[in-house]
């Protein structure tokens, strides 16, 4: 028995094609993980499957149904989250459950015990999301995580027969992936289909079907443990299908000049003194006391670090922690109620610009220009950078080379896939060879071996005398840091080498050390 | 240090020009649009009065009551005529809106021509019109008054006498400057260029900021060491010479399609033309900056749009308005840009002149700019 | 139905949560009434005049007094055509009277004598002003003097009356009609961002993997923004009528009907402008373009439409202003005519339902335009013969 019977399936957005004579079943009752590069064509392919889209050549029957002819009849038996979900930011989370709920034809109040009532799906769905305390809040004012659980809430409403989630856990953190996956399993019934797509291979280890795909075809079909008994092992044998990855020399780092700006006479002779250490080590980046307050709420609390010339330093936590806010008071986004920051020895708070010119910048959301083509982006960013017009275009082509954006330079940077974009961002941020580097989640929705990728940049920039703040949720990468600060509630829980704290933590894997040391910390 | 500013400004210049004019959607609109309007409102808006059309009751059905009808037949300015037999039907008419003005004879009138005395027609405008109508009924008097004196010296001997002809008269000849014909599409020509400019100038601007910041892209160019003066010329420029381009082919098709003779300096009027649109930019940028959504800078721009165009002196002078609004006036860019376009088009309006409806201009560019380019970064929290 | 009332119920939220547009919905009446009432006049406007005189008798210095005496003008004196010239030109002055030196001498021989007039025909408005004064003042002037007595009697009189508004005060006709141009640009604004923004934002994506059909989509917003915009309407109405004292002979109901019909058009014209160009920047700048200009120059409120070229005559038939400017000022001012409220009635019915029809088409139940049915679904038989 098959929820999804797909043959020869084709679809092209003008010359690009997006599915090429695809065909694949997706069995009933089962959780099959969808994987694949970016841009291999997952979110096509789901949004295909339950008729948003019209496929070019090809037969597609959704639980017995024609997607294109009889979209009315399916859509109420599934359920989809689409990547950006959408989630009204301007309401409060239970007004978005209810209003889904409603649109699903969900009878909210059974046996007429209240919407809240004991028992009732709101009330079981505000337990499973751990959103009860904030129920009154608007969506918008959500961590990332939190937003995560309240979509999956919404499209967990009316026991769908079919669920298709189109990479549900980007941006969130281990704790709440683990969440996230509990939800889904608690929630459903043997009878349910769940098709996954996902960039976390440890996740796709756990389902029963991982499908991969490439370049619009299905390249593997078939049980995650027939590839690898352990989710490490699985990991390598995708990349193998994905094509393998080979660690290079890093081109980047290979091209960059270390364009060192001495610091401001202002700020001390020879650098600055890190309070923190009470050392006189030239430190490029610090922190000191840095506070944000909203109200009575401190958002972040006394968040002090140094950073040392050439050191890859991992800012790690739980959504809604604080990271971002940190991130943002550090270059300049946000001006902290207390403290201040210091890039190269100049004062965020005191010349903003010149600071910043040091820095290269990677927000967490996508923010480039959408309707400029992954060309232009790079070229305005060079530009606004100071990179001079003579040398601007071979850097441009140099680095849409070394990103592998070759194919897409001349394509609208909205039409890409998250991956991609997120490539694209994290080659605005160097295109100017910052001796500081920012980056807030680069690896998100990016794709395994692109994460590689990207971490074989990092750390060959970081030994060229790059000084990197970095977050991420992948614990793996934090392996790669030199050292890393656990955040929490908007403090300092941890901070020391990756062997530091899984000793304190007495833990095996980085993961595990995560949820110890914030488990620990709650207790107190 | 120079060379760095301007390979930035250029940079977001050309992003900005990239955005606005790669779609070819948006392309079409920001041009298309406004020269569509422009052929349209310039051929229709007209305040001169024709095509009238009319409700006749006439009691008096006679040689006279029917010779004075057929003056208003033959006249230019008056197109349909209802004649009614009683007075209901003729009441009917006006109050369905059928006429715009009604003519009612008395029976008396061919009796009271005859025998010299004073006959009376009446004319009936319809005040739901109050302007149309009064233009209209002056028409009317105009061809009666035409015909009773006609009348009265064909029926009156001629006055004996110390040579006293027909008596005394005023006549009155007039010269129309600037427009000897009194053409209304050479005015409100110059008022609709004028005000399509304003609209497409103030939603490009208004929207600018707003958008970034409501897309997150507002951010990176923060976090980017351009500053906010950078910004701000990135920002204005590119709508700026997009505004600046539409009004040219705009005055293009003014001059070329409606034969309408450019009295003054073309240099006088380009940079006319630059330096209010560049008041309206610093207004619809000051807004972009303020506000955090699309929804409300588009609403905030209306809100100041609105106002503007009705008190820029193209409905009614602003000498006739309440001196508390002559002075808001003062503050309204777009009273400014009206009397520039008009004064430089059609009445070749000179240097002196010109820069003194410029300084109210320059003042409020300096003022909207300045405070859009501090709101920048204020905004950060 | 469920379904519908939870959108509606989202949308109101949604309105409440940003203020903007509710207080767009309240302040932009009062603004625009306020200016209509206060800003605009179109009835005997006051204009700046010189004047010149050339013929330096008593009889003549009191036709130049009663200039300076006439409420409508203000009178500068001049002594050379010089300056003059130079007055117009910087706008000092809109018109100018010349008297010449043989005025009385001609009047006093019972024949014509000529005033001239010099109008600035830039100002075509004022211009008609400067003339249609010129000549009035001159001619009381002239009925009241010594010449008088050879001035003939007319044959004819002329007895001008207005109906349905005797005062002839301009404001009652525009003050109610302004409030189509309000309500054109509320109701258009406000929806011609609310579709757009949902697929900026991706909510609309999320949306249509539910159980809602277009019907709801499209209920779902023309609902809650004819709510607001029937209440601003009121509000409007209530401005006119109780604060700012225009009569009105009308019937509230039928007002209020044919009100709401206005509106209905309105939000169909923004909602689907939304719709079909999905991006706020193009969707207001389209809004602007077949909201707020054709209301101003097309609805008959400030041109004369039986005055446009016939084929103008025929575009603005496709405007609803212009329905709604006709029925508002003739219920203010005339009471209900029923023809009047009927056909303009119909009218707006029936572009309101070709609108609404286009909306419903118009909205995308997908990510992207149906393909043509060819490929809509490929037949098994095709399927079939292909290996």
């Amino acid at each position: 028995m098959n929820t999804v019977e797909i043959k020869n399936l084709t679809k092209t957005f003008g010359k690009i094609t997006a599915l090429d004579n695809l065909s694949l079943n997706i069995e009933k009752g089962k959780i099959t993980g969808l994987m694949g590069a970016d841009g291999a064509g997952k979110t096509t392919l789901l949004r295909t499957i339950i008729g948003l889209l019209v496929p070019d050549k090809g037969e597609i029957l959704t639980l017995g149904f024609n997607p294109v002819t009889q979209k009315d009849e399916l859509t109420p038996l599934i359920g989809y989250m689409p990547q950006k979900f959408g989630l009204y930011e301007d309401l409060t989370v239970i007004e978005n459950l209810t209003l889904y709920a409603d649109l699903k034809g969900i009878s909210l109040a059974p046996c007429g015990r209240g919407i809240k009532g004991e028992g009732s799906i709101l009330n079981k769905m505000l337990e499973f999301t751990k959103l009860a305390p904030f129920q009154d809040r608007l969506a918008g004012a959500l961590s990332d995580g939190m937003k995560q659980k309240l979509g999956l809430a919404c499209t967990l409403l009316g026991n769908p027969e079919f669920l298709l989630l189109d990479e549900p856990s980007v941006g969130v953190d281990p704790i709440s992936r683990k969440d996230l996956m509990q939800m889904v399993r608690e929630m459903i019934n043997p009878e349910t289909t769940v098709l996954w797509s996902t960039a976390y291979l440890d996740e796709a280890h756990s389902f029963d079907t991982a499908v991969v795909i490439d370049k619009g075809r299905v390249i593997y079909e078939g049980k995650p443990h027939d590839l690898g008994a352990t989710a490490q092992e699985f990991e390598d044998k995708v990349i193998d299908l994905m094509g393998g990855y080979k660690q290079e020399e890093s081109l980047i780092a290979k091209n960059y000049e270390y364009t060192d700006i001495l610091p401001s006479p202002h700020a001390g002779e020879g650098g600055t003194k890190c309070r923190v250490r009470g050392q006189s080590e030239f430190y490029t980046v610090e922190a000191d006391n840095l506070e944000k307050k909203y109200g009575n709420f401190y958002a972040v609390k006394n968040n002090s670090f140094c950073i040392q010339k050439g050191e890859i330093f991992g800012l790690l936590g739980p959504n809604g922690a604080g990271k971002s806010t940190s991130f943002k008071m550090m270059c300049g986004l946000a001006k902290p109620t207390n403290g201040t920051a210091r890039i190269m020895g100049i004062d965020i708070t005191k010349d903003p610009e010149k600071a910043r010119s040091n820095l290269g910048y990677m927000a967490q959301k996508f923010s480039l220009y959408g309707s400029l083509t992954v060309r232009e982006n790079l070229e305005f960013f060079a530009s606004a950078y100071g990179i001079k017009f003579k040398n601007r275009a071979s850097k441009v082509q140099e680095i849409i080379e070394v990103f592998g954006l070759k194919e897409y330079a001349d394509q609208k940077s909205e039409e890409l896939p998250l991956g991609l974009k997120q490539r694209l961002s994290m080659a605005c941020a160097l295109i100017h060879n910052p001796p500081v580097l920012f980056l807030d989640e680069p690896t998100s929705g990016v794709d395994v071996l692109t994460r590689r990728d990207f971490w074989n940049h990092i750390t060959s920039l970081a030994k060229k005398g790059v000084t990197i703040l970095v977050t991420t949720h992948f614990m793996d990468e934090a392996e790669y840091c030199d050292r890393i600060s656990l955040f929490y509630h908007g403090e300092t829980i941890a901070l020391g080498t990756p062997q530091e704290l899984k000793d304190k933590a007495r833990a095996k894997t980085m993961e595990e050390t995560f949820i110890t040391l914030i488990k620990e910390s709650e207790k107190e | 240090m120079l060379r760095d500013f301007f390979r930035r400004v250029l940079a977001l210049m050309k992003k900005e020009f990239i955005t606005i004019w790669n779609d070819p959607k948006t392309k079409g609109i920001i041009i298309g649009l406004p020269i569509v309007q422009l052929l349209i409102f310039s051929n229709a808006a007209t305040m001169e009065v024709q095509n009238i059309d009319t409700a006749v009751f006439d009691r008096s059905q006679s040689v006279e009551s029917r010779e004075l009808l057929s003056r208003f037949e033959n006249s230019p300015r008056f197109r349909n005529f209802y004649y009614v037999d009683n007075e209901a039907d003729f009441k009917k008419k006006l109050d369905t809106q059928k006429v715009q003005i009604g003519l009612m004879i008395n029976n008396d009138f061919s009796r009271n021509i005859k025998s010299g005395e004073t006959a009376t027609v009446q004319v009936i405008s319809d005040g739901r019109q109050t302007n149309s109508a009064s233009i209209a009924s002056g028409y009317a008097s105009q061809i009666i008054t035409g015909y009773g004196a006609e009348v009265s010296s064909s029926t009156k001997p001629p006055a004996r006498g110390e040579g006293v002809m027909s008596g005394a008269n005023i006549n009155i000849s007039v010269r129309n400057w600037f427009n000897p014909n009194l053409e209304y599409k050479w005015y409100i020509l110059t008022v609709i260029v004028a005000m399509l400019s304003l609209v497409t100038t103030l939603i490009l601007t208004s929207l600018s900021i707003a958008r970034e910041r409501e897309l997150g892209t507002f951010d990176q160019l923060i976090v980017s060491p351009l500053s906010s003066f950078e910004i701000l010329l990135g920002k204005s420029i590119p709508p700026l010479i997009i505004a600046m381009a539409l009004t040219m082919i705009m005055t293009g098709i003014v001059i070329i399609f409606f034969h309408i003779p450019f009295a003054g300096s073309f240099l006088l009027f380009m940079i006319s033309i630059f330096i209010s649109l560049l008041a309206i930019v610093g207004v619809g940028l000051y807004f972009s900056a303020i506000c955090n959504t699309q929804q409300q800078a588009i609403l905030s721009a209306m809100t100041f749009m609105m106002p503007a165009v009705l008190l820029s002196g193209f409905i009614s002078p602003i000498e006739d308005m309440p001196v508390a609004l002559q002075y808001l006036t003062w503050l309204n860019p777009v009273r400014f840009f009206m009397v520039l376009t008009r004064g430089i088009f059609l009445k070749g309006m000179g240097f002196a002149d010109v820069f003194i409806n410029l300084i109210p201009l320059i003042i409020i560019a300096l003022i909207t700019l300045t405070l859009a380019g501090r709101t920048f970064k204020r905004k950060l929290g | 139905m469920k379904i519908l009332l939870a959108l509606i119920k989202k949308e109101i939220k949604q309105i409440l949560r940003d203020p903007s547009s509710i207080i767009i919905a309240f302040v932009l009446p009062l603004i625009s009434i306020l200016i209509y009432m206060y800003g605009i006049n179109l009835d005997s406007v006051r204009v700046t005049m010189g004047i010149k005189n050339d013929d330096p008798t008593p009889e003549v210095a009191t036709l130049v007094k009663s200039f300076g005496h006439s409420k409508y003008v203000n009178s500068i004196y001049f002594d050379n055509v010089k300056d003059i010239e130079t007055a117009i030109a910087r706008s000092k002055i809109k018109g100018a009277v010349i008297i010449p030196n043989d005025f009385s001498t001609k009047l006093a021989r019972g024949q014509n004598a000529d005033l001239l007039v010099i109008t600035d025909g830039s100002e075509v408005n004022t211009a008609n002003y400067v003339q249609s004064y010129a000549l009035a003042i001159a001619n009381n002037w002239l009925a009241t003097s010594k010449y008088a007595n050879s001035a003939k009697q007319p044959a004819i009189n002329t007895e001008v009356r207005t109906w349905y508004n005797p005062d002839l005060n301009s404001h009652y006709f525009i003050v109610p009609g302004s409030i189509a141009i309000t309500m054109t640009l509320i109701g258009i604004l406000l929806t011609s961002l609310v579709v757009a923004r949902e697929w900026e934002r991706g909510t609309m994506e999320a949306m249509l993997s539910t159980s809602v059909k277009t019907i709801h989509i499209v209920l779902g917003k023309y609902i809650p923004y004819f709510i607001l915009g029937m209440l601003s309407l009121t509000f409007n109405i209530f401005l006119c009528i109780v604060i700012f004292q225009i009569p009105f002979r009308g019937n509230y109901f039928v007002l209020l009907l044919v009100s709401s019909l206005f509106l209905f058009t309105s939000l169909g014209i923004g909602l689907n402008v939304s719709s079909v160009l999905k991006n706020q920047f193009l969707a207001s700048m389209v809004a602007m373009s077949v909201g707020f200009m054709p209301a101003l120059m097309l609805s008959g409120l400030m041109f004369p439409i039986n005055s446009m070229p016939v084929f103008f005559q025929h575009l603005t038939r496709i405007l609803p202003p212009r329905y709604y400017v006709s029925f508002i000022e003739s219920e203010f001012m005339a009471g209900t005519v029923p023809e009047i409220v009927t056909a303009n009635a119909i009218y707006l019915t029936i572009l309101g339902l070709i609108l609404f029809a286009a909306v419903y088409k118009n909205t995308s139940m997908r990510l992207e335009k149906y393909p043509s049915p060819a490929l809509r679904a490929p037949s098994p038989a095709r399927g079939e013969e292909k290996p």
